[in-house]
């Protein structure tokens, strides 16, 4: 009774695509071992199927700068919009340095650019700083027509 | 004589496969972790009518120095409908809650934070508003 091993070839790939010298096993059994495939497929399409989505589903707006958001969980989606941000070296809008005495010209001339009813500016600050940092920010604001103003924050849970 | 050629329908998975590994390791790699959110706050400018507020009702939330809220509900016409002072801000939900209750129509705040106000406390106070249904939520500057 002759084992397997022995009623097989093991033959490589290589020699087999030889076109001079095909090293065939004659008379034996090919011994093939397969790797089922589809699992691994439909789990590589899962997860970029989920990794688009989340992509996707991302905002423009992105956290730059050395800030740490406070949090909250009734928030909304952050949109688009003129993005002032505020830390310790001074206030930036749209990751330009402003000085404080310029603020309000500043956002007259951003005011003009942008013609729609209800502007928006989106603040972002760091949890630890104090309300007199952001009350000249939000007076020039009321004062030059930006009257949706956002407070970035990050989503609690995520 | 011709030779019946056999045909293969099995299909080569190995370059999908490839193909996949790629597009997820760059995801990975490009996918932002953090949802960035925004609470909203509305400002007056001026265009709404005096008709229309005559017997609207307004939560003012004012800040002390030592960080404590005061909580009161008023009409347009200055009368006083809720007075709750001296609330901690870990009591700030039940507060709204109690206020809320005891006043119908109640849907809009006015937070008045100090200048000393930690900047997340606010947004604590303004959460806790939204998270009690109250729309209009404003920030008087200082």
């Amino acid at each position: 009774m002759k084992t397997v091993l022995a009623n097989t070839s093991m033959k490589s790939a290589l020699a087999q695509q030889s076109a001079l010298k095909p090293k065939a096993g004659l008379g034996k059994m090919a011994l093939v071992s397969t790797l089922i495939l589809t699992s691994l497929v439909d789990v590589f399409s899962i997860l970029v199927i989920y990794l688009l989505v989340n992509t996707s589903a991302s905002q423009e707006v992105t956290l730059q700068g050395e800030i740490e958001l406070p949090t909250a969980v009734n928030t909304s989606v952050i949109e688009a919009g003129l993005v002032l941000r505020l830390q310790q070296d001074g206030i930036f809008l749209n990751d330009q340095l402003i000085p404080a005495n310029e603020l309000l010209k500043t956002l007259e001339e951003y005011a003009a650019q942008d013609t729609s009813e209800l502007r928006t500016l989106i603040i972002q600050a760091d949890r630890r700083s104090q309300f007199a940092e952001m009350s000249p920010v939000l007076l020039s604001a009321a004062r030059t027509g930006f009257h949706r103003v956002r407070f970035a924050v990050i989503k609690a849970g995520s | 004589m011709k030779r019946k050629e056999k045909l293969d329908f099995e299909i080569n998975l190995l370059p999908v496969i490839s193909m996949l590994a790629v597009c997820i390791a760059f995801l990975l790699l490009s996918t932002v972790w953090i949802h960035l959110a925004s609470l909203d706050i509305t400002q007056a400018h001026g265009t709404e009518s005096s008709s229309e507020e005559q017997n609207k009702k307004t939560l003012f939330i004012t800040f002390e120095e030592s960080g404590r809220l005061n909580l009161e509900v008023k009409d347009s016409q200055g009368k006083s409908h809720f007075n709750r002072r001296a609330t901690q801000l870990n009591q700030a939900e039940a507060s709204l809650k109690e206020a809320l209750a005891s006043v119908e129509q109640l849907n809009s705040a006015i937070v008045r934070p100090h200048a000393s106000t930690a900047y997340e406390n606010l947004i604590i106070v303004m959460d806790q508003a939204r998270k009690q249904a109250i729309q209009e939520i404003g920030v008087a500057p200082l």
